[in-house]
């Protein structure tokens, strides 16, 4: 039974936790991390599933008092709380960015199981907010901090995942045989646009780094004309991997992608363009329907696109695979 | 105190050389030393130097402590008294909230950063932002509501940001053009145009929450030009906001006066009188968790009721007024027992004038009983799930 004083209920999961660390252990479901990856940002890392190929399932956790309807919210009273889980956010990451030394706390089993509930309702589509967490989802204090914060510590961690080749899930063999199609873009002028991984995640959650079945990442061969990428029906998200090019020279500028009408449905803010660096980017689905687009980097200061190059999205037509969230 | 920019795109004060003196209290919590009154000093006196900053920062220092829940104070620091006065009380809260209820997650942060100062200035905001929520429901409504009309008009290009935060909070100052910064629209002019506005948007600027405030956010950025064709170029958040919630506050007031009795008089003028607290209700988590249970299982009784659908707009306006009634209430009731409280008493004309309630809401007066019968039902329904007795399913 919980007790009523925060600094007591502390103990036992600190104690818990301090002592896994010690240990040694391997990260388990249940466990708070913090990652070195997102130690600019103010969150933790809850794991909730573990699958073969040495993966966890793992979400941002922050202590912002904002849970919307996506959120888990852990209050004071229970292990590891006050704190939200933001299941929006979840995506399978490879363990050994897991250091046992940084282990921060452990949850309750069932705040496991519901965050993992919450996944899967997410996956399918069938989360049903309250009319409370709904209005925290209209909040714009709320929008600004998971754009801030937890959207961050996502693309962080997918950035600091080890070199190692992904290895496939066991339950991708039949179905589509690619959740995540493997379309490789190098269109000319100077921006290669490698998509890796057309598929992420099924509506409408952003699970990012579904296994390719083929990992190799061909950059450099350029591909004049229109490239297609195939995305499976159901995904939420396209993820483009954005490449500069060697002869673009340093300069700040930007990333946007037209429309067939030259509308811009999506920008970045100004970056630092490096040659030869690689930005990775999760587009909604929602935002990049079928059709013809265009990806470009222009400078900062505005003028003439330094590259651009050609895309076309189409849904595929092939089934996606089930991925299973379950233990 | 100087400034930098954070991650989350505020500026946030830091302090001065490279002293750290939340890391450090963090640091020696951890090593379970007794601590001591010379060990403290530093702490309390940083943190009590941040809160003051925030609390200017979001206009708080000149609003009433009961706005954020401190009880029986009228200004925030008693003058000539110092380690007393509301501020103190807050100090208190706040460091409970800060280093004891969220003592796990900084000393997880140590383990990966050398410094967290700056987690712990934004768990000041997140603090502020919470009690501030809790506490003045009508005012961080309008807030929210203003803020994302404002930011609408920005998107479009119809807005610019002079200066100040971009992400629009009151030391934002805005303008029609990027160029053109005067003439300025001084507090007492936006004063002045204020009161059509709220004519034509309430009760929906406080009443219409989630998807649907979207549609109120939308009306009052179409608001926004009239400043322009008053002929100013420029004006400050603060300037905007201040005068649209006191209006607000004014007119909900003059409801909430009648039902609430305990008016005094007041010196200062400003609408001859004004509400008084005399106790200091300290709601446990425990309360206010069920009070916000109850307030979303009426919402989503009424979500599924079987009715019309303006009947169930009537109902989800006046539930969001019960809901403002019991925050903004005061008295030794919890805000979740408040709410029963309300919906008996909407029967006693002596203590609520259904025609002004009627005015305020635009619900047709002879509605209303029927209105709150069906509320009271609802909301016994929600109590009894509570209990366990019946399944909140059953709506």
């Amino acid at each position: 039974m919980p007790t009523d004083d925060p600094r007591e209920r502390l103990l036992p999961s600190a104690a818990r936790a301090r002592a896994r660390s010690l240990s040694g252990g391997p990260a388990e479901p249940g466990d708070l991390f913090v990652l070195r990856a997102t130690a600019d940002l103010p969150v933790e890392w809850a794991i909730l599933d573990r699958r073969p190929g040495d993966e966890l399932l793992a979400v941002p956790a922050d202590a912002s008092p904002f849970a919307g309807s996506a959120d888990v919210e852990v209050p004071a009273s229970a292990p590891g709380g006050p704190l939200c889980l933001r299941c929006r956010f979840g995506t399978w990451l490879d363990d050994r960015l897991f250091e046992p030394g940084l282990r921060s706390g452990s949850l309750a089993p069932e705040t496991v199981a519901e965050a993992r509930q919450q996944v899967r309702r997410l996956e399918a589509g069938t989360l049903e907010p309250s009319p409370l967490a709904e209005e925290v989802d209209a909040d714009s204090e709320y929008r600004d901090w998971l754009r801030e914060v937890p959207e961050r510590a996502r693309g962080l961690a997918l950035e600091a995942r080890p070199a190692a080749a992904w290895k496939p899930h066991p339950g991708l063999g039949g179905g589509y045989p690619l959740a995540a199609t493997f379309a490789l873009l190098a269109v000319g002028l100077g921006i290669w646009v490698a998509v890796l991984r057309g598929e992420v995640d099924r509506r409408p959650a952003p699970i990012f780094d579904v296994p390719s079945r083929n990992n190799s990442i061909v950059l450099g061969e350029r591909t004049r004309g229109r490239s297609v990428v195939e995305v499976p029906p159901e995904a939420g998200y396209v993820l483009l991997v954005l490449s500069v090019e060697s002869t673009i020279p340093p300069q700040p500028g930007r990333f946007e992608i037209l429309d067939a009408k030259r509308q811009v449905v999506w920008q970045s803010g100004p970056m630092p363009l490096t040659p030869d660096s690689e930005r990775w980017l999760a587009v909604e689905r929602s935002r990049l329907p079928d059709g013809e687009y265009s990806i470009r980097i222009v400078p900062a200061a505005g003028g003439r696109p330094l590259a651009e190059s050609k895309v076309g999205i189409e849904t595929a037509r092939e089934p996606s695979g089930k991925r299973d969230f379950s233990p | 105190m100087s400034a930098v920019r954070s991650f989350w795109g505020r500026k946030k004060p830091t302090l001065r050389g490279d002293s750290h003196p939340f890391t450090e209290h963090v640091r020696l919590l951890a090593g379970g030393r007794l601590l001591d009154e010379g060990s403290l000093a530093p702490l309390w006196s940083a943190l009590r130097a941040a809160l003051r900053g925030e609390l200017r920062q979001r206009g708080l220092w000149e609003s009433p402590p009961a706005y954020l829940g401190i009880y029986g104070w009228d200004t925030w620091e008693a003058p000539g008294e110092t380690g007393l006065g509301a501020l103190e009380e807050l100090l208190f809260e706040c460091y409970s909230y800060i280093f004891v209820q969220r003592l796990r997650g900084l000393q997880a942060q140590l383990a990966v950063k050398p410094n967290i100062d700056g987690l712990v200035f934004l768990n000041i905001r997140h603090f502020l932002h919470e009690r501030q929520r809790e506490h003045d429901p009508l005012g961080s409504q309008v807030f929210e509501v203003l803020r994302s009309a404002v930011r609408m008009a920005i998107a479009e290009g119809t807005l610019h940001v002079l200066s100040g935060d971009e992400g629009v909070r009151n030391d934002t100052v805005l303008g029609f053009s990027p160029e053109v910064r005067s003439p300025v629209a001084s507090r007492e002019e936006i004063a002045a145009l204020v009161p059509s506005w709220n004519d034509d948007l309430l009760p929906d600027l406080v009443t219409l929450r989630g998807q649907r405030q979207e549609e109120v956010v939308r009306r009052l950025r179409e608001r926004l030009p009239d400043l322009r064709r008053e002929g100013f170029a420029a004006f400050s958040f603060r300037d905007l906001i201040g005068p649209l919630k006191a209006d607000v506050r004014k007119r909900w007031v003059a409801i909430l006066d009648q039902s609430q009795g305990e008016a005094v008089p007041q010196d200062d003028g400003e609408e001859g009188r004004s509400r008084v607290r005399v106790v200091s209700p300290d709601q446990r988590v425990e309360e206010r968790q069920l009070f916000r249970w109850l307030v979303d299982c009426v919402l989503t009784g009424l979500k599924h009721l079987d009715t019309g659908e303006k009947t169930r707009e009537y109902l989800v306006t006046l539930w969001q007024f019960v809901r403002l009634q019991a925050s903004e209430g005061e008295g030794l009731a919890a805000p979740d027992s408040r709410l029963g409280q309300l919906l008996r008493e909407a029967d006693d004309e002596e203590r609520l004038s259904m025609r002004r309630l009627a005015e305020q809401l635009r619900i047709p007066r002879e509605r209303l009983p029927g209105l709150y019968e069906i509320l009271r039902s609802l909301l016994e329904r929600c109590r009894a799930a509570n209990t366990g007795r019946i399944a909140v399913r059953s709506f």
